[in-house]
């Protein structure tokens, strides 16, 4: 019987996914205030299956919004942030070799993707002078997660800037959550070239305070005999830091933390590549009332770059936050924010940047305020305003509609318009460094312009699945270019691209039953590229994206103690012409133990099938490696 | 050309949206736990604590505990901060260590706690403290009232033993809907 009931939730559950809009029954949901008037007799004769077995906060977000938890990314055997990506569609994450990434949204997928934002606890580790993330060099001890938001498209008011088409928000563990477990140990290797461990020690520091420090290292080496030096591939990676959380007092939070890192790779763009940096970051809760509250963070950071170009780079950032409820349906919330960064090029005679050394001030401010028009229906207006000396003054408004159907079924609608800031990589770059050049920078580069139309829906069918899509149809302008005439040298870096892309992101998550959950996610991109102007690639250096990706994961507990996951993956083919890469499909496979509260071990094999396969290439960096079945084991151990 | 006159469109629907509104109120949680915020409720205005358990006997706060990641988010507040059990108003406080316990008159432990549960229940011992959860197997574990769903319907079972070595005294009235667990009565 019970088999039968789950082949009918399956069935169902492709049934509905098949239509997108459901036929409405009405349901009876009484208000808190109705079921404190209501017996306990009655109480226990209502039926409240109704309801997801995992609430989340997240239902009523009016954004296209998917948070992976803690769980999730323990199960996913992943070893790193890109890893984890790969468990959405709402972002396209494509491995480029062993270290490096190509993680976009929304399209526009490239090594050095730039309309996205990246934030660990508030902190921005999206490089604003050289637009891109360098995720080779990202590193986290990742039992310190709590969970990861991912925002396909553009973020609302409260993000900062480049939020174009998606945002990464990682959110860290309370100290006092890690001092649960005061020791944590784990180690990780292939059996082979790879070999990663970590440790970290948390505790209280009396009942108000909490602390954590960790320290993390991995090595990588593959050297196979018969191959020239440069196909070989050595890295290493060595992070420490901590985290301290004081509650001062019922009112007010201070949050401290910082990290030291250091990353040597003999392969980038086939130089030796080292960053060296660290950061330290501080944020200051206060609550001045029950409805109004501000918080006030700063991060300093430092990154050292050495290998083809060598750069050093310093930022400071100050950032306050107020927000409060006028009344109870409207909450108005606004803030400052000032960033400083300087940068130190090392260039090369045939590349670099002039000058060597600048120097960047960035004002910004924002205000939001959401209101709830009825019970079921929430308007929030939003923009944020900026102005640095790259730049004129702009601002990026959002207006976003929510409405509730009913208790399980949400709509929600908005328009946003956003920029991709001019960085130093768009001004400053020039080929050779000394004249004649063949590139002098982009003296009349302005931002990147986008116009995003979105609209979702989310809905909780048969209580247990939670159905989410999401659509948009964006509008790219003043995209950058670069164009060389040889007949009248030297070429710019111009704004002479634009485009627009329209698709779709449609998910089911849930739990078929107690022991087994699974999580179906497609997406759908269409873009087009227009080239104005000449320039040099085409187009092409705007991304390198497929059309349709699937990710399955199914999690599996065979017994209390033994889980079972898989995790598959479908792109279709990337398109661009001289690096064109065929349709793949991967499966990803853990099996895990826990034979008691203190250890757990796990194996995982990375690419079950297909035993070698290519996931990227681009027309500057060339082709991808082949990404090689892998199997890696791990041990944790906590006390 | 096309792009500015797309631009255009934009911002006048831009503008149309937020011209076209009128009324206010907040928003709701989740079902299911606005069903067990409702019931921790019915369970504080059932049971009674000896005097000592309050500074001053009539007038100070029941304070209600959560263990572990707090799985009602506004909801539990919405529910009790407007309400007074007798006079005692109540207060809300999430814990997050256990030595925190002992304040507590209710403990709420989260399902993220289910593999602490032995060193929770520990921390509370023979304290005059109500101990609820949703987690599977609570009552039997040693907790005092474990919430259940059954056919579709929110229930409660009850460990005698362990309510008895508490001190604290439960509504005839609650023990008579609750499936009972342990010792005699």
């Amino acid at each position: 019987m019970k088999r039968f009931i789950c082949k009918y939730k399956i069935f169902c559950m492709f049934l509905l996914l098949g239509s997108l809009i459901r036929a409405q029954e009405d349901r009876f949901f009484p208000s808190t205030e109705e079921l404190k008037k209501w017996s306990l007799e009655q109480l226990m004769e209502t039926d409240i299956t109704i309801v997801s077995k995992n609430p989340s906060p997240w239902f009523k977000s009016a954004a296209s919004v998917q948070v992976i938890s803690s769980e999730e990314i323990r199960r996913s055997g992943a070893r790193s942030i890109p890893e984890i990506l790969q468990l959405t569609t709402k972002f396209n994450v494509a491995q480029f070799n062993e270290i490096r990434w190509a993680v976009s949204s929304r399209g526009f997928n490239d090594l050095a993707a730039n309309k996205l934002q990246v934030l660990i606890d508030g902190r921005s580790i999206f490089n604003e002078w050289f637009a891109g993330v360098s995720w080779e060099a990202l590193d986290i001890l990742l039992d310190d997660i709590e969970r990861i938001e991912i925002i396909s498209g553009p973020g609302g008011s409260l993000w900062g800037t480049n939020a174009v088409n998606g945002i990464i928000n990682i959110i860290t563990k309370d100290a006092s959550q890690t001092a649960r477990e005061p020791l944590y140990v784990e180690a990780e290797s292939n059996f082979d070239q790879f070999i990663s461990g970590a440790i970290r020690y948390s505790n209280r520091l009396g009942t108000d305070a909490a602390f954590r420090i960790y320290t993390k290292y991995s090595h990588y080496d593959i050297t196979p005999a018969a191959v020239a030096d440069t196909l070989s591939l050595l890295w290493n990676q060595f992070q420490t830091g901590l985290r301290m959380d004081v509650n001062l007092s019922e009112s007010d939070l201070l949050n401290i933390q910082g990290d030291i890192y250091e990353f040597k790779s003999n392969k980038i763009a086939g130089a030796q590549v080292k960053y060296q940096g660290g950061n330290i970051f501080a944020k200051w809760n206060h609550k001045i009332s029950d409805r109004s509250n501000f918080s006030l963070k700063s991060f300093f950071d430092y990154t050292q770059q050495r290998g083809l170009l060598g750069e050093d780079l310093t930022r400071g950032d100050v950032e306050f936050q107020h927000e409060t409820y006028l009344d109870p349906s409207n909450h108005f919330s606004w803030g400052l924010g000032f960033r400083i960064a300087s940068d130190r090029s090392a260039n090369l005679p045939e590349i670099g940047f002039l000058p060597a050394n600048a120097k960047n001030s960035q004002y910004n401010a924002f205000i939001q305020d959401e209101i709830s028009l009825t019970n079921e229906f929430k308007v929030t207006l939003g923009s944020k305003f900026i102005k640095d000396d790259y730049s004129k003054f702009d601002f990026q408004p959002r207006v976003q509609l929510a409405y509730s159907l009913s208790e399980t079924d949400f709509i929600w609608a908005a328009v946003t318009r956003s920029l991709r800031k001019v960085s130093r990589f768009d001004r400053d770059f020039f080929l050779p460094t000394q004249p004649p050049y063949i590139i002098a920078g982009g003296p009349d580069f302005v931002s990147e312009k986008a116009i995003s139309y979105e609209a979702g829906f989310r809905s909780l069918l048969m209580h247990d699945y939670l159905f989410d899509a999401s659509f948009f149809y964006n509008n790219y302008d003043d995209l950058r270019s670069v164009e060389i005439d040889l007949a009248n040298l030297p070429g710019t870096v111009r704004n002479g691209l634009s485009g627009k892309s329209y698709g779709a992101e449609v998910s089911i998550t849930g739990e078929i039953n107690d022991w087994w959950r699974i999580k179906t996610a497609y997406a759908f991109l269409q873009k087009f590229i227009y080239n104005s102007g000449v320039d040099l690639y085409g187009g092409a250096v705007e991304g390198n994206d497929s059309k349709h990706r699937v990710i399955i994961q199914s999690l599996i507990d065979i017994t209390k103690d033994i889980e079972f996951d898989l995790h598959f993956r479908y792109s279709s083919r990337l398109p661009n012409i001289g690096a064109e890469v065929p349709a793949y499909a991967a499966l990803n496979a853990r099996l895990g133990w826990q034979p008691n509260d203190f250890i757990s071990l796990s194996i995982s094999v990375q690419n079950v099938f297909p035993k070698r396969h290519i996931e990227f290439s681009s027309l500057v960096d060339g082709s991808g490696e082949e990404i090689e079945r892998q199997v890696f084991g791990k041990l944790t151990f906590s006390l | 050309m096309n792009i500015f006159f797309k631009k255009r469109v934009a911002w006048f629907l831009t503008v149309l949206i937020s011209c076209c509104c009128t009324t206010l109120n907040g928003q709701e949680g989740v079902v299911e736990y606005r069903f067990k915020a409702v019931y921790l409720l019915n369970f504080l205005q059932f049971t009674s604590w000896p005097d000592s358990a309050f500074r001053d006997k009539d007038y100070s706060p029941i304070i209600v505990g959560i263990m572990g990641n707090d799985p009602f988010g506004k909801i539990l507040d919405e529910t009790m901060l407007p309400e007074k059990i007798d006079n005692h108003p109540i207060v809300i406080k999430r814990l997050s260590s256990t030595k925190e316990i002992e304040k507590c008159h209710m403990l709420f432990v989260s399902r993220s706690e289910q593999k602490r549960l032995s060193q929770i229940l520990q921390s509370v011992g023979d304290k005059p403290i109500l101990t609820v959860s949703d987690i599977p197997d609570f009552a039997e574990s040693g907790g005092i009232i474990q919430l259940y769903v059954q056919d579709n319907k929110l229930k409660f079972s009850i460990n005698l033993n362990s309510l008895n070595s508490s001190g604290v005294q439960i509504s005839s009235k609650l023990l008579r809907l609750a499936t009972l667990v342990g010792g005699n009565y």
